[in-house]
């Protein structure tokens, strides 16, 4: 069972991780790090990242690296589709409230570059009340990748199971449920999110959450960690848990636990 | 001198028929005319001389004198030239008796042109002397008559009025009696009579392997069917016998892999179906051995060894990573992505330190054990190579087996390190087990890696190395920048360096005197496995970022695809190339012959060992290269056994080459004599079978007369021919005027 996290400790730790990141050097690549996760904030559209959800980039290191074994760059950064910087690592994270509006061809020619070199993106709605952010994104992807038409993904997907079970995705808000992706090949490579996620996991410096969540409440934001945490795995495993020996071992877990 | 009477040679032989049978008429009916009118006896007389001196005016015969020589036939004799003809006879070897029987031959046919050849492989070969037929004799490995008789016309320039073939009758084609037949003889010497000498004597007693149905290739961790056949033959008496095979690898005893019992109590050969199952790639050498049964006249045919081209349907790997990173992510894309790798990946994605906010119990986490101990004491043996990316051998267990890895990767397994803060000295693998077949030295050291950014150098030897082609001709010289590199010690000997640090210099170690750059990327061989490290932890710079940019992220694939080629002993990447020329036989010398890229400069060393041995050391051999594409190398006489021949350019990567030499080998499997089979040779040529004793039944074809001068006169002139004819018809007219014809 989840234990709420506002705990003192876990608090005052993400406080030091959060204050912490004003002496990091951004450019500090050291051994075993250069391969570690860090989220980067996609500037596509026509609007900058919203500088509220910037901390969730950190906190979303920082839950990682509590929660598993993988290493991951509290610096995270924001990127632009144009700049050449966008095929240095496999992920980005595109937010926004409003329709991004019409991308120019550069900007669809790096997102389409970044998606061939098997890049993964996640499109997370801040708004899904309005839904205007993931109706514009998923109009511009299409355009990237006309061939490869957006599908829900099954309950069964590895991204539901890739460190938690999830029954559902859930971020700020609850959303639908669901999460529709653009797939090459074998792997999903962009992510549909209608939930603020980024939103469930911005941080104010005080170390208290910048956002409240919407209908839920610390369970929800438990929830949304373990999403985000799944996301992180699902990049850097890809399907690992969806292997032979994994569920094999899962379906008997499962079946012991329902006894 | 030769003298021979004949007609005119200018009349037509038509026309000299024409005229004896007008004159045979002529007197046939003179002859019924005097007995039906009782004519006088002078009537007949004088009109049949008449008559014949008529015909003689006509064909004007004539005497014929031949001067020149009577000239033998041409005789081909074929003589098997098969090492089974050493087998042992009753009081000496079949070859003995086949040299025996030429020098009767060439007594028996001496009023003939004879010609000796000895048959095997292909066309058969012309002898300048029959003197010559000790040295030929029992060097091929097969008996071949039928590519031997379609070469006769070749070889005789003539066709010859005989051919005689002397051999045991066990020959490779005609493979059986039933294969005998006219079919089998040529279309351009049929009708010549073979004659067959049988020289295999009595069948000598023989418990052998008498065949082994092999293709000589298998498919890693996929049982293979091997049909044995197990013989008791020459009147010798079997029971069971058991029939082992076992495989024989470098620096370690021959392992038994399978034994069956053949059960020869009531018959004399039986059938063994063996299913065994090779687990490693590239060259392996089986060998098949019955148990040694008392009475056995032949035991050169108790052991076969067999050469086996072991490939894969796909690779099975074992990745088991210390913790999730970009680097571990795109290397197991890549992997997964490759059809031919069959993988099973283990990462460690949660440590004892990690809180994941959830009871374990819960239901909640998608985790598994990591199955250490069953992976590696139950399951290693069926992978074809390990890569231990970025993993503590201690906190994860894995120290306790080291041992075993290193005998897997001693056994023939590959092994991948892929650096990262928890590799190699940063990963308690200093002084363990695995040490041993690394190809560095692992040194103890404060600072098991640093993180300044760098990019590798290319170390000499790779420019020419096969194993970084694929990326040096996507490349070039260029490589991306990587951020820190693991602590790695000095290059082991016979280990080949890759890639080197441009800046660190590896750290002495204690009695290597030596100091250099410090290795990245180093290969090296340890008995018949492959070891590679790598001390980084981002290639996956090679996928992403400008590098990947400018080349669609093809670097990376070309990297890892000739790493785990390399590693499962791809032909493709091997630095040079060796064959054995001819079959290796047993205690005759062995000639190699090496294949070597351009621009290779220095000393080829090639040490040959004895497979199925711990300690196998053999021979050393040595010879400089100068740019030469090809060399031939004597490797000496060996003994019977397996052999690898480990060939190295000085600074360069080992090449190696898996050969046995036997000393019967197929052509001793079956040591049976066929006579059945030359009988019916000569059956089905009009030829005469016969052994040596009674070579004198063999028939000798005629010879003929060759003219050096021919002179015709004739016998009687033309002109007194048809003068006295003329007074034989006249008279024979006043005869029959007298006697009162009209």
């Amino acid at each position: 069972m989840f234990s709420p996290i506002s705990s003192r400790r876990t608090i005052l730790t993400a406080l030091a991780a959060t204050l912490g990141l004003g002496f990091w050097p951004l450019n500090a690549r050291a051994f075993g790090q250069a391969g570690a996760f860090r989220v980067r904030r996609a500037w596509f559209g026509s609007q900058p990242p919203d500088a509220a959800r910037d901390t969730a980039a950190s906190r979303w290191a920082w839950e990682l690296m509590q929660r598993t074994s993988a290493p991951a760059r509290l610096d995270g950064c924001s990127i632009s589709a144009e700049s050449a910087q966008l095929l240095d690592e496999p992920f980005a994270i595109w937010t926004g409230s409003e329709d991004p509006g019409v991308l120019s061809t550069s900007k669809r020619r790096g997102i389409d570059r970044f998606l061939r070199l098997g890049g993964l993106l996640v499109v997370d709605d801040s708004n899904p009340v309005t839904g205007a952010f993931g109706r514009g994104a998923r109009r511009e992807l299409t355009a990237v990748a006309p061939d490869s038409p957006i599908q829900t993904l099954p309950s069964q997907h590895v991204l539901f199971k890739s460190f938690y079970i999830l029954s559902r995705p859930v971020g700020r808000y609850a959303g639908s449920g669901k999460v529709d992706a653009i797939s090459r090949g074998r792997y999903a490579q962009v992510l549909f999110l209608d939930c603020d996620l980024m939103g469930a996991l911005a941080t104010q410096t005080a170390g208290d959450w910048n956002f409240d969540m919407v209908g839920g409440g610390a369970r929800q934001r438990e929830d949304a960690i373990r999403l985000a945490i799944n996301l992180a795995m699902y990049l850097l495993c890809s399907d690992y848990k969806d292997d032979q020996v994994h569920a094999a071992w899962l379906m008997r877990h499962r079946l012991q636990i329902r006894k | 001198m030769e003298t021979q009477f004949r007609i005119n040679g200018d009349i037509p032989g038509w026309l000299s028929l024409v005229i004896l049978t007008i004159v045979v008429a002529a007197i046939a009916r003179l002859v019924a005319i005097s007995y039906t009118r009782k004519a006088s006896i002078a009537f007949l007389a004088t009109g049949a001389i008449g008559y014949l001196l008529l015909s003689m005016a006509a064909l004007r015969p004539e005497k014929l004198v031949r001067r020149g020589r009577a000239v033998g036939p041409k005789v081909i004799v074929l003589v098997d030239g098969s090492r089974r003809l050493q087998i042992q006879s009753k009081e000496s070897t079949r070859v003995a008796l086949a040299k025996s029987a030429v020098g009767s031959l060439v007594q028996h046919f001496r009023s003939t042109r004879v010609s000796f050849a000895t048959f095997g492989e292909g066309a058969a070969k012309v002898l300048k002397s029959p003197n010559l037929i000790s040295e030929s004799l029992g060097k091929l490995p097969t008996s071949d008559l039928v590519a031997a008789l379609n070469s006769v016309m070749d070889i005789s320039g003539e066709r010859p009025a005989a051919i005689v073939v002397v051999s045991d009758g066990r020959l490779t084609r005609p493979f059986s009696v039933d294969a005998v037949s006219g079919a089998s003889i040529p279309a351009e010497i049929a009708g010549i009579p073979i004659h067959s000498v049988d020289v295999g004597g009595e069948p000598q007693p023989d418990a052998s392997i008498r065949s082994v149905d092999s293709l000589g290739e298998a498919i890693a961790h996929q049982p293979l069917s091997l049909k044995v056949e197990v013989a008791c033959s020459g009147g010798m008496q079997c029971g069971k016998i058991p029939v082992t095979i076992r495989t024989l690898e470098r620096g370690v005893p021959a392992h038994e892999i399978s034994t069956l019992v053949a059960d020869l109590s009531n018959r004399e050969s039986q059938v063994l179906d063996f299913d065994v199952v090779l687990e490693h790639s590239g060259s392996q050498l089986l060998e098949v051995s019955l148990t040694a049964q008392s009475g056995d006249k032949i035991p050169e045919n108790d052991t076969r060894f067999l050469p086996f081209l072991v490939s894969r349907d796909r690779v099975r790997l074992l990745h088991i990573a210390g913790c999730p990173s970009y680097d571990v992510r795109e290397l197991r894309r890549w992997l997964k992505g490759n059809a031919a790798v069959d993988l099973v990946s283990f990462f460690i994605l949660r440590t004892d330190e990690d809180n994941p906010n959830t009871d374990d119990n819960a239901g909640e986490l998608s985790l598994i054990p990591f199955p250490v101990d069953e992976l590696f004491s139950l399951h290693l043996p069926s992978f074809d190579a390990v890569i231990l990316q970025d993993i503590d051998a201690a906190r994860y267990h894995l120290d306790i087996h080291l041992e075993r890895l290193a005998r897997y990767v001693e056994e023939g397994g590959g092994l991948i390190l892929v650096g990262g803060p928890s590799a190699f000295s940063g990963g308690s693998y200093v002084h363990s087990a695995l040490e041993r077949v690394l190809p560095t030295t692992l040194v103890v050291s404060r600072n098991p890696y640093d993180s300044v950014e760098f990019v590798p150098k290319w170390a000499a030897a790779a420019t020419q190395a096969p194993i970084m082609g694929p990326l040096r001709r996507i490349l070039g010289d260029r490589l991306p920048s990587f951020a820190g590199a693991n602590t790695l010690g000095p290059p082991k000997p016979g280990a080949m360096v890759l890639w080197e640090h441009p800046q660190r210099t590896f750290l002495p170690v204690k009695g290597v005197a030596m100091s250099g750059p410090m290795p990245v990327l180093a290969i090296s061989e340890v008995r018949d496995g492959r070891v590679i490290e790598l001390g980084l932890d981002a290639t996956y710079r090679l996928a992403w970022g400008n590098v990947a940019a400018e080349t669609s992220g093809r670097a990376y694939g070309a990297l890892w695809e000739a790493l785990i080629g390399w590693v499962m002993h791809e032909q493709q990447y091997a630095p040079l190339r060796g064959e054995v020329i001819g079959d290796c036989v047993a205690n005759v010398p062995l000639v190699t012959k090496w294949y070597l890229p351009a621009d290779v400069h220095g000393l080829l060393n090639i040490e040959v060992e004895r497979l199925g041995q711990v300690v196998g050391h053999a021979s050393h051999h040595q010879v400089r290269v100068e740019n030469s594409r090809v060399v031939e190398l004597q490797l000496g006489a060996l003994p019977p056994g397996g052999y690898t021949a480990m060939a190295r350019v000085e600074g360069g990567a080992e090449a190696r080459l898996n050969f046995a030499c036997e000393l019967g080998g197929t052509a001793f499997a079956d040591s049976r004599p066929d006579p059945k089979r030359m009988q019916k040779l000569s059956e089905v040529s009009g030829g005469v079978y016969a052994t040596p004793p009674d070579l004198d039944k063999l028939p000798l074809p005629p010879s003929f007369f060759v003219d050096l001068t021919r002179t015709s006169h004739p016998i009687v002139p033309a002109w007194l021919w048809s003068a006295l004819a003329a007074a034989f018809l006249g008279t024979h007219w006043l005869a029959a005027r007298s006697a009162g014809f009209r």
